[in-house]
């Protein structure tokens, strides 16, 4: 194995348990991903792809039906405990104690993590001024807003200095100034690449920020790369076309151009390499266009191009 | 163990922060005491020439106490996991046991500080305390505290909501209590009666209680029934106790 692989899945599966009336629902299929050390990797889906799955296996919180979990060397299925002591987690739902304080949920916390006194103290402190909530320590949780209370949990996972933070959908629910405000964060406590960053989102503007994207669909990873990259194999640009009839128009400009496309939400995409005129297909088909979008392409493109679907759903189906 | 204390600790915390419990915990045995044993009073009267009822109900209403607030102190752990603060300890590098016995712990706690309170008022039932008494007292409500609150523990893992846990609870605490001795004696009850109440648990929590404001230790040590009922006591406790370390250390995976 690779000695910067810190965290090795291999063959994981998971079945949640179905009841007399509901079937089980397997939740993830057979998902092999190796995560280096000091790297930060977005697990990209939309709701019901298998990232809170894969995320709940990593925390320790859930033991999945097959398949393997590695980190630090240690076994996630034997040795849960030691897999723990190497996490930070902040979970979708807020963990924190709303009847405690600011500085008593983190002093909670430090001790449960075994943190001695004089390093739970200065740590502590030295966190939330980096979350910009020093003057907020004496504070009830419940008294502050979502986005303070997001950036209390990210002090309260790096607090033990772990080796892995893990984000579940960490800035679901926050307007997108808190949102830019935790991402920012995250970044400068990313400490220079020594921490190693799992965060699953649904957001393509906070995927695009990480390292690496895995991009999950019904519980099978089908991509996982530089985002950049992903994009770049979509070639240089994706035409987007509207018209009334977008299967019908596919097949005429692949006959007249030989350009391949994708109709997505009755959209026609078209990755448009250097060699394509622009002109002859206005030319040719101006009349049946009732818009057109040039752009670069995006991890929305990379997930059509995977799933024939668009992530962000469109308001059609 | 650190980690159970920390827990423990901050049970205690949210409880203080939290008053109306407190008002709320105290008022309704207190008004079960003066309404019920102002009420019975004449009707038992004959059975018990030589204890006045108000007498004979205190350690009844101590036991009441504590048996509610040990019980309804696990509320708190739905009210965790819904509010998403058990899901941050589970992930915790914290053993299985310690979370357990950390909201034991706090349980207890609260559960013996409320009943704490109202040992002080057993001279206004006609029952002289000292220090020694106190403190066997204490002990006696802590063990019974900690069975109690396992049990409440146990059902609760289980449950997702606190309305359904108080119905659930209303409806076993109330008859255990009820048939334990704590209301009418258990002699000269029905005989199906005492069958029921020979299984009850809290009979046994009620032997030793109503015991332990009467006798010293010695004498208590010596008093075969007070023997059997506390042993009966501590294996429900150790029981309680074992079986809630079982329910959050086969958790994982559900």
């Amino acid at each position: 194995m690779d000695p910067q692989v810190l965290i090795s899945i291999s063959k994981l599966s998971h079945t949640y348990a179905g009841t007399r009336k509901n079937p089980g629902r397997e939740a993830l299929k057979g998902v092999d991903l190796d995560i280096a050390s000091g790297e930060m990797l977005a697990l990209l889906g939309p709701n019901g792809s298998g990232k809170s799955t894969l995320l709940r296996v990593l925390t320790t919180a859930l033991v999945p039906t097959v398949g393997a979990v590695r980190v630090g060397g240690a076994s996630l299925q034997q040795n849960p405990a030691a897999v723990r002591r190497q996490l930070g987690v902040v979970f979708q739902n807020p963990a924190l104690d709303g009847k405690m304080t600011v500085g008593e949920n983190l002093w909670a916390s430090g001790l449960l993590y075994g943190m001695g006194r004089a390093l739970l103290r200065d740590r502590s402190r030295q966190l939330l001024q980096a979350v910009d909530l020093a003057d907020r320590v004496d504070e009830r949780v419940d008294s502050l807003s979502g986005g303070m209370s997001r950036r209390v949990e990210l002090a309260k996972a790096l607090l033990p200095e772990p080796a892995i933070l893990i984000l579940d959908e960490p800035t679901a629910g926050l307007d997108p100034v808190a949102r830019q405000e935790f991402w920012r964060l995250l970044e400068t406590l990313r400490d220079g690449g020594r921490l190693t960053v799992v965060v699953s989102t649904h957001l393509l503007d906070e995927a695009d920020r990480a390292d690496r994207v895995a991009i999950l669909h019904e519980g099978q990873m089908l991509v996982c790369d530089d985002p950049k990259a992903l994009r770049r194999q979509l070639g240089q640009e994706i035409l987007t076309l509207s018209c009334d009839d977008a299967e019908a128009l596919k097949g005429e400009i692949n006959r007249a151009m030989g350009l391949e496309g994708i109709v997505v939400d009755q959209a026609l995409r078209i990755p448009l390499d250097g060699d394509v005129s622009l002109d002859e297909v206005l030319r040719l088909f101006r009349p049946k266009i009732r818009s057109l979008t040039i752009a670069h392409p995006s991890l929305d493109d990379v997930f059509i191009r995977h799933t024939g679907e668009r992530l962000l759903g469109g308001f059609t189906n | 163990m650190n980690a159970a204390w920390i827990l423990a600790h901050r049970e205690v915390m949210r409880f203080i922060r939290q008053p109306t419990r407190l008002f709320g915990s105290l008022a309704q045995p207190l008004m079960f005491w003066f309404f019920m044993g102002s009420g019975f009073a004449g009707s038992f009267s004959d059975g018990l020439s030589e204890q006045d009822y108000a007498e004979f109900f205190y350690p009844g209403i101590v036991l009441m106490l504590l048996l509610f607030a040990a019980i309804f102190s696990t509320i708190t752990l739905i009210e965790d996991r819904n509010a998403g603060f058990l899901q941050g300890v589970l992930v915790a590098p914290v053993s299985r046991l310690s979370v357990a016995l950390g909201k034991l712990a706090g349980g207890t706690l609260i559960a013996l500080f409320q009943s704490g309170i109202f040992l002080f008022l057993a001279p206004l039932a006609g029952i002289d305390i000292d220090l020694t008494m106190i403190l066997l007292l204490i002990g006696i409500c802590a063990l019974i505290g900690m069975g109690f609150t396992g049990m409440g523990f146990i059902v609760a893992w289980k449950l997702d909501s606190t309305a359904g846990y108080h119905a659930v609870m209303s409806v076993v605490m109330l008859p255990m209590w009820l048939l334990s001795g704590a209301l009418f004696p258990v002699e000269g009850a029905a005989s199906w009666l005492e069958w029921v109440m020979f299984f009850n648990p809290v009979t046994y929590a009620m032997v030793i209680l109503r015991q332990a404001f009467y006798l010293t230790p010695s004498q208590l040590l010596a008093d075969a029934e007070f023997v059997r009922a506390l042993i009966v006591s501590a294996g429900w406790t150790v029981l309680m106790v074992a079986g809630s370390a079982w329910m959050v250390a086969r958790s994982r995976g559900a």
